[in-house]
């Protein structure tokens, strides 16, 4: 897969493209907005991450731009050191498919990277049982094993989960999740997600020692993150 | 409303009184004097011919000087009778009274003479009052002439008021119709004339209702029947063809005869009994009486041109109305004028007089009215205007009425004067303002709000006004915030950009009347461009800031990545994360400083669980175990999620910190209520050496940090608890630093537990 990086700064590209190659990837460097821009138009990409400040084009011109002038666009992450909650929902709602603060553990943004690659290149087919970690999910009984023993889940906190574990290291928007597991584009009440995230949490113990961690972009969403240095 | 109600009683007074008058002036004849002499006046111009039928014989001055003193000898009328017999007129009239016998002789000679001729009709007379009570007592010629005669009729003349003769009844007794034996009913001599002469009634004595109805005569010119004297016809001077075919009155005419009446001929004059009779033959010959209109006729006509002024006093002017007034008087004198050419009399006093009545009466009334309603006002608005100046009094004494006007002007100078003022203060008010009324249109613009309607603002609606003043993408905010009449409350307000790209911060009060009723909105405006560029701008630098603050750091760990864990390049590290640690709080710190708190709904269990498993990878380093125990039963508070995710990432943060290796860090949360009030608390215990007794109390100044004592065996940022502390209290929370017995520190945090939101059912 080619991904392009665009960074003003040296040290981040070359940080990056050593997560993407360790990843069986190919990547492409830019150092400003506008040179992206142009091998945009004559070049394909699988993946793009973009910083929030470069010159000549920012990532929110990018990727406004790229929403209007590029057929079939490609994923993008934005990465970046801005960390106030409004920006990160703004990339989010205008299009950006993740979001990375700086700086970033390097297995943690593989992971995403990979969440992302995976999605694009098309679902993997449903299997009827799935394992993540040391959590084994039942699709038919709809049950999780967790270390041999048998999680109890009402019928909603087994779909929460098995949609956050088959979109592990994406963030999930709160209104994805409710049409998904509730089926309903209805406003449901707020607490209710929160709620449900709460009890799938602590049923399934998923903290870090167990290598998972559910994550909350606020006023965006959620995200169950993989911990590479977990157990 | 007041004026109204009076002046409508004020007028229906006018209206009643002068229609009563006029009806009563016409129904006691009261104006006869004016309407005579209009008569008078105008009858002049439409004088008939005199018929040359009839034939006067007078017994004038020379019949007098032939025939001596008067009475004559009643063989002198026999000698007359004689000549007269054998000449054969149509009719003969002997207007001189027979009914008192005299010589006996005589009066058969008299009467024998009389039977010679065909048609001979004699007077008699009313004494009027008559004798024993009875109301008069008719006098009849001597029975043999009354024998010798063709009929009799009455020869009584009517006067009027002035004294003259200008109307005749046709009869005299009981009513015409009414053939009652009882009831007499005596005609007019000429009436006996016409008869013997036509062989029926005339048409005038046919329509008449009943002898009480009077007919004006139409008076010829002085003297134009033709006249003979007495002593010519006796002494044979006429030819016996002259007199046949004529019809003779015979009468007094000379003037120490007494026979001499008042006629309204405009001269003066008096006129012989025997030529009125003439007249009146000629009229009932002709039939050109004039019919007096009656009195019910009389009254309505009368009254329609008083009221056509009445009704017109509401609409018309006063120049209007007397020049109305005029055109009515010629209207009413003209139709008189032409009724008269038809013989018909409309006596046009009373019309006159209602005209000349209600026009000052009710001037009079109406300044009355208008005086006290202005002196009402007046003094209602000085018992409200404390500080009108009073008017200096004129020079010399003026008029009531002037002096209220001058007042009243004097008032309305100073309303005026006050309007301008109020108008000057609003239109220059330092902030663009409008004002709108209840159909919501603009009713006024100040200067700063008028920028931009060249062509005026006033009387625009409202939602065009918007729409060429707020940006579009604000608009449906705006009006979204106007439609909120109903629970607008005092200092509710909303910003907006305009097509200028100011920024406005719009407020709106309701205008209510004294009586508290809805009368429109003042829409304040108030220019916070400079305000609102000034936040943006700070947000600016400090996104600015942040991001390069962070960056270099983010680079220095990008770059540490591929080394070794060298112990120098873990300080490295440690030292970059302490910068990117410092940055954030530093932003964070400025941020919730320079902004509004605007909270959501946080489930903070799992916001603290969040926190502490970021910080899973930094404890796990030194062998550190953190717990979170939640017995919080899912409590929900409102608050701001990323300030209070990084306050708990701090706080943890500094319990990794000064925690001993392996230690533990325990994290509870619980729901508990304090003064009612229901709070969750979170308690964060380290076994570390705790906090030095004299940080305690400065613990959350800025730039405190406890690494000031040896005890500590980590730096900390300084900037991390004051952070902590702004944020905790900016939710409403409190927070708490001490010591546990067995050492290590321990932070209790309290937030105000949000309220149970409504239901809604999965």
């Amino acid at each position: 897969m080619r991904v392009a990086i665009a960074d003003d700064d040296k040290e981040i590209v070359e940080f990056l493209g050593n997560i993407v190659e360790g990843q069986g990837h190919v990547f492409v460097g830019f150092a400003d907005g506008n040179a992206l821009t142009n091998a945009l138009l004559r070049d394909t990409f699988d993946l793009v991450i973009l910083d929030w400040n470069m010159p000549g084009k920012t990532g929110m011109q990018i990727l406004e731009w790229m929403e209007e002038a590029v057929d079939d666009r490609p994923p993008v992450i934005m990465m970046t050191s801005r960390t106030a909650k409004q920006d990160i929902s703004d990339a989010l709602n205008a299009g950006a498919d993740d979001y990375i603060t700086k700086p970033e553990d390097p297995g943690v943004i593989a992971a995403r990277i990979n969440a992302i690659l995976r999605r694009s290149s098309g679902a993997t087919a449903m299997e009827t049982s799935a394992q993540y970690g040391e959590y084994i999910l039942d699709r038919i009984e709809q049950k999780v094993r967790h270390k041999e023993t048998e999680v109890a889940l009402t019928a909603k906190e087994f779909e929460l989960t098995d949609l956050m574990f088959r979109n592990r290291d994406r963030t999930l928007s709160r209104r994805y999740i409710m049409e998904t597991v509730w089926r309903t584009n209805a406003h449901l009440a707020t607490r209710t997600l929160d709620m449900h995230v709460s009890r799938v949490r602590s049923k399934l113990s998923l903290t870090p020692e167990n290598g998972f961690r559910i994550f909350t972009v606020f006023g965006y969403g959620y995200r169950l993150e993989t911990l590479s240095n977990g157990v | 409303m007041k004026l109204r109600r009076r002046l409508g009683i004020e007028w229906a007074g006018v209206a009643l009184i002068g229609s009563l008058i006029v009806a009563a002036l016409i129904y006691w004849n009261s104006l006869s004097g004016v309407d005579n002499l209009l008569y008078d006046r105008l009858s002049e111009y439409d004088r008939p011919e005199a018929s040359e039928d009839i034939l006067i014989i007078a017994v004038d001055e020379d019949s007098l000087t032939a025939f001596g003193k008067w009475p004559w000898s009643r063989d002198r009328h026999a000698d007359l009778f004689t000549i007269l017999a054998d000449a054969k007129p149509k009719a003969i009239a002997f207007d001189i009274l027979l009914s008192e016998p005299g010589y006996s002789e005589e009066d058969n000679n008299l009467a024998e003479a009389a039977a010679q001729i065909d048609n001979l009709f004699l007077p008699l007379h009313f004494v009027i009052p008559g004798s024993n009570g009875a109301d008069f007592d008719v006098k009849e010629p001597i029975a043999p002439l009354k024998r010798a005669a063709n009929d009799i009729g009455h020869v009584n003349l009517l006067f009027d008021r002035d004294g003259v003769v200008r109307r005749t009844s046709l009869c005299f007794g009981g009513i015409a119709t009414e053939m009652d034996g009882e009831k007499m009913i005596w005609p007019h001599l000429m009436e006996q004339v016409y008869r013997g002469a036509n062989g029926g009634n005339s048409a005038a004595f046919d329509r008449l209702d009943s002898c009480q109805q009077s007919l004006l005569i139409p008076y010829a010119n002085r003297g134009s029947f033709s006249q003979i004297s007495y002593t010519s016809v006796v002494n044979g001077e006429i030819p016996a063809a002259f007199l046949s075919d004529k019809i003779i009155l015979v009468g007094a005419s000379a003037q120490g005869l007494g026979d001499q009446h008042p006629v309204p001929l405009g001269d003066g004059g008096t006129m012989a009994g025997v030529e009125i009779m003439a007249n009146m033959l000629g009229g009932i010959m002709a039939d050109n009486f004039i019919m007096p209109v009656s009195v019910g006729t009389q009254i309505i006509f009368s009254l329609i041109p008083t009221w056509i002024l009445l009704i017109g006093f509401w609409r018309w002017r006063p120049r209007t109305t007397i020049f109305v007034s005029f055109g009515l008087v010629a209207v009413i004198l003209a139709s008189s004028a032409l009724l008269l050419s038809w013989k018909i009399w409309f006596a046009p006093g009373a019309a006159l007089v209602g005209l000349a009545l209600v026009y000052p009466v009710w001037g009079w009334r109406r300044l009355q009215a208008t005086s006290d309603f202005m002196d009402d006002e007046l003094k209602n608005y000085r018992s409200e205007t404390l500080d009108i100046p009073v008017l200096q009094t004129s020079l010399g004494p003026v008029d009531l009425v002037t002096e209220q006007a001058e007042e009243l002007a004097h008032a309305i100078k100073h309303m005026r004067d006050l309007r301008r003022f109020i108008s000057d203060a609003l239109t220059n008010l330092p902030d663009p303002m409008f004002i709108t009324g209840l159909d919501s249109k603009v009713k006024f613009v100040n200067k700063l709000a008028q920028t931009g309607f060249e062509d005026g603002a006033q009387d625009l609606a409202l939602d065009d006004m918007l729409a060429r003043f707020v940006a579009p993408e604000d608009l449906n905010e705006v009006k979204d915030y106007l439609a909120l009449d109903k629970q607008l409350r005092e200092h509710d307000y909303i910003d907006f950009s305009s097509l200028s790209e100011q920024v406005f911060a719009m407020r709106r009060a309701r205008v209510l009347s004294n009586e508290g009723e809805l009368r429109g909105h003042i829409h304040y405006l108030a220019d916070i461009t400079e305000v609102a560029n000034a936040a943006q701008e700070r947000e600016e630098v400090l996104q600015l800031l942040s991001h390069d603050m962070r960056s270099p750091q983010a680079a220095i760990l990008a770059l540490l990545d591929g080394e070794d864990a060298t112990d120098s390049n873990k300080r490295i590290e440690r030292h970059a994360r302490r910068t990117l640690a410092l940055a954030d709080n530093f932003v964070g710190l400025a941020r919730i400083k320079s902004s509004e708190f605007s909270g959501e709904d946080i489930l903070l269990s799992d916001l603290v669980i969040e926190a502490n498993d970021s910080l899973w990878p930094l404890a796990k380093q030194r062998g550190i175990k953190s717990t979170v125990d939640d017995q919080s039963d899912g409590a929900f508070i409102i608050g701001e999620p990323s300030s209070l995710y990084r306050s708990f990432v701090n706080l943890i943060d500094n319990a990794v910190k000064y925690s001993p290796d392996n230690s533990k860090i325990a994290i509870l949360l619980r729901n508990i209520s304090l003064d009612q009030q229901l709070f969750v608390s979170v308690v964060i215990t380290d076994q570390g050496n705790g906090i030095a007794e004299d940080m305690l109390d400065h613990l959350f100044e800025r730039f405190a940090s406890n690494d000031a004592d040896s005890k500590g065996a980590v730096k900390g940022a300084g900037l991390g608890l004051n952070f902590v502390a702004a944020v905790i209290e900016r939710h409403g929370g409190t927070i708490r630093a001490e010591n546990v017995r067995d050492g290590g520190a321990q932070f209790t945090i309290l937030l105000p537990l949000a309220p149970e939101p409504e239901e809604i059912d999965l």
